[in-house]
C-alpha cells in the first residue's frame, strides 16, 4: 500500500499564535501565500493586506483569523499538491471545513472565502451583542461534564470531544464562566477559556440553518476529488447536496473529532498531517491510542 | 499499588526529568528539583496529563484523572520535585490519594 492511501489532510479552524517560521524555508509556499492573500483581500477584506506575522495581527478578530488561517491552509493545500503529496482523506476540524472543501476541489477558493463570510453573519445575526463563549475541559468524562451542566441548569453544551477525557464546550459566556470552575471543583486536570465570542458547533445556532442555507444555494459545489469525512457522523460525504448540509449543519451541530480520528485509523490512515499554522491536534493525538504519526504541517514540510 | 522502593523513585525521577527536557526542548542538566514547570520550562496541563497516561500504563494504575484532579486542586504542583512527588503518590495509593488531601 503507497503512502498516499494512508495519509490524511486535517485543516484547522483558527490561529492562536503564528510560527516564526511562516513558511518552513520555501519560497514558493510563501509566493502561494502571498497569491492568497491578495485574492482574499480584493474578495472580502481589504485590510487582510496588512496581515503581519511578527506583530500577530488579526489573532484577537474572529472573521479575519479565519481568513487568514484558510487561506495559509489553501496555501499549504496547493504547495502540497505541487509537490506531488496527496491524501486520500480530507477533514475540516470545526471551521476548517471551507479549507477542506478548497482541497477537495468541491469549492473554489474564492467561494470558501464568502462561504467563511456569509456563516460568521448568519451567526453574528442570532447572537446580536449577547455575551457568548467556549471552553475546554480536560480530564472528565462525557458523563461527569453532563451531569454538571444538568444538574446547574447550565446553557452550555459538548460541541466536541478531541480525546477520551478532552471536550470542548459553547454557551453563554456567563455559563461556560461558571462550567470551568465548576469543573475545576470536580476534578477537571485543566480548564480553559478559548479566544472566540460566538457559540460555534451549539444548538443555540439552530436558526442559522435558513438564512445559510440560501447563501449556500448560490455556491456551486463540486464533487470531491479527495474523500471528507464528516466530523458530524464520520461518514463520508461523497455527494455535492450532502456536502452542502455538511457545511449548513457544522454550524449548529456538536462534532466528535476523536470518533473522526479513529474512523480513519480504522480506514487505514496511519499518516496524519495538520494543515494549519499550529499544532494543537498533532499534540491532542497523543491521547488517542493507534498506530500513526501525527505532523504538523511545516514540521512535515522539514522532514 | 507498589511499595515505593529506591528503584522506583529512581525511574521516576528520570522518566520526568528526560519527558520535560524532550517536550520542551531544553538540555537535561537545566532541570532540577526546583525547576518550575510553567514559568521556567513552558510546561503545560496536556504534558501533565501525557504523564499521567506514562505511568498509568507503566504501573497499571487503577485511578480516574479526576481523583487526581481534586487532589491537585488541594496540592498544586508547580515544580518539578512536586510533580515527582505526586507521581510517587498516585502511583503508592492510586485512587486512596484522596484520602490523603483529607
Amino acid at each position: 500500500m503507497s503512502e498516499e492511501k494512508k495519509t490524511a489532510f486535517i485543516f484547522p479552524a483558527f490561529a492562536h499564535e503564528y510560527p516564526d517560521d511562516l513558511f518552513g524555508g520555501s519560497g514558493d509556499f510563501e509566493q502561494i501565500f502571498y497569491l492568497f492573500l491578495k485574492q482574499a483581500s480584493s474578495e472580502v477584506d481589504l485590510d487582510l493586506n496588512n496581515f503581519n506575522s511578527v506583530l500577530n495581527n488579526f489573532l484577537e478578530d474572529e472573521v479575519r483569523t479565519q481568513y487568514i488561517t484558510y487561506l495559509y491552509s489553501c496555501s499549504l493545500s496547493k504547495y502540497f499538491k505541487k509537490k506531488g503529496i496527496s491524501p486520500c482523506f480530507t477533514a475540516g476540524y470545526s471551521m476548517g471545513i471551507y479549507s477542506s472543501l478548497f482541497h477537495s476541489e468541491v469549492t473554489s477558493f474564492n467561494a470558501g472565502l464568502l462561504l467563511i463570510r456569509s456563516a460568521y453573519h448568519a451567526i453574528k445575526s442570532i447572537t446580536g451583542d449577547g455575551n457568548f463563549g467556549m471552553c475546554s475541559v480536560i480530564g472528565l468524562s462525557r458523563k461527569d461534564i453532563t451531569e454538571l451542566i444538568q444538574s446547574h441548569e447550565l446553557e452550555v453544551g459538548i460541541t466536541n470531544q478531541n480525546s477520551q477525557y478532552a471536550f470542548v464546550l459553547s454557551g453563554t459566556l456567563k455559563d461556560i464562566m461558571i462550567l470551568t470552575d465548576i469543573a475545576k471543583a470536580e476534578g477537571a486536570l485543566h480548564t480553559h477559556l478559548l479566544k472566540v465570542m460566538l457559540p460555534y458547533h451549539s444548538t443555540i445556532l439552530n436558526e442559522t440553518k435558513e438564512s445559510f442555507s440560501e447563501f449556500i444555494n448560490t455556491i456551486h459545489f463540486n464533487p470531491p476529488s479527495t474523500s471528507i469525512i464528516s466530523l458530524i457522523d464520520q461518514r463520508i460525504v461523497h455527494e455535492p447536496e450532502d456536502l452542502k448540509k455538511e457545511v449548513i449543519n457544522n454550524l449548529f451541530t456538536p462534532l466528535n473529532w476523536y470518533k473522526t480520528q479513529l474512523e480513519l485509523q480504522n480506514a487505514g490512515v496511519n499518516l496524519f498531517i495538520e494543515c494549519g499554522f499550529g499544532n494543537g491536534l498533532v499534540k491532542n493525538a497523543r491521547f488517542i491510542d493507534g498506530d500513526f504519526k501525527f505532523y504538523s504541517a511545516l514540521d512535515y514540510l522539514r522532514k | 499499588m507498589p511499595r515505593i522502593t529506591e528503584n522506583i523513585r529512581k525511574e521516576v525521577k528520570d522518566i520526568v526529568y528526560n519527558f520535560f527536557a524532550e517536550e520542551c526542548e531544553v538540555d537535561l542538566d537545566r532541570i532540577t528539583d526546583t525547576t518550575k514547570i510553567i514559568k521556567e520550562l513552558g510546561g503545560d496541563s496536556l504534558m501533565f496529563l501525557e504523564l499521567i497516561e506514562i505511568f498509568k500504563k507503566k504501573y497499571h494504575l487503577d485511578i480516574e484523572l479526576k481523583t487526581i484532579g481534586k487532589y491537585a486542586v488541594k496540592h498544586p504542583v508547580e515544580t518539578i520535585g512536586q510533580l515527582i512527588n505526586m507521581q510517587l503518590l498516585i502511583i503508592e495509593h492510586e485512587n486512596k490519594i484522596l484520602e490523603l488531601a483529607k
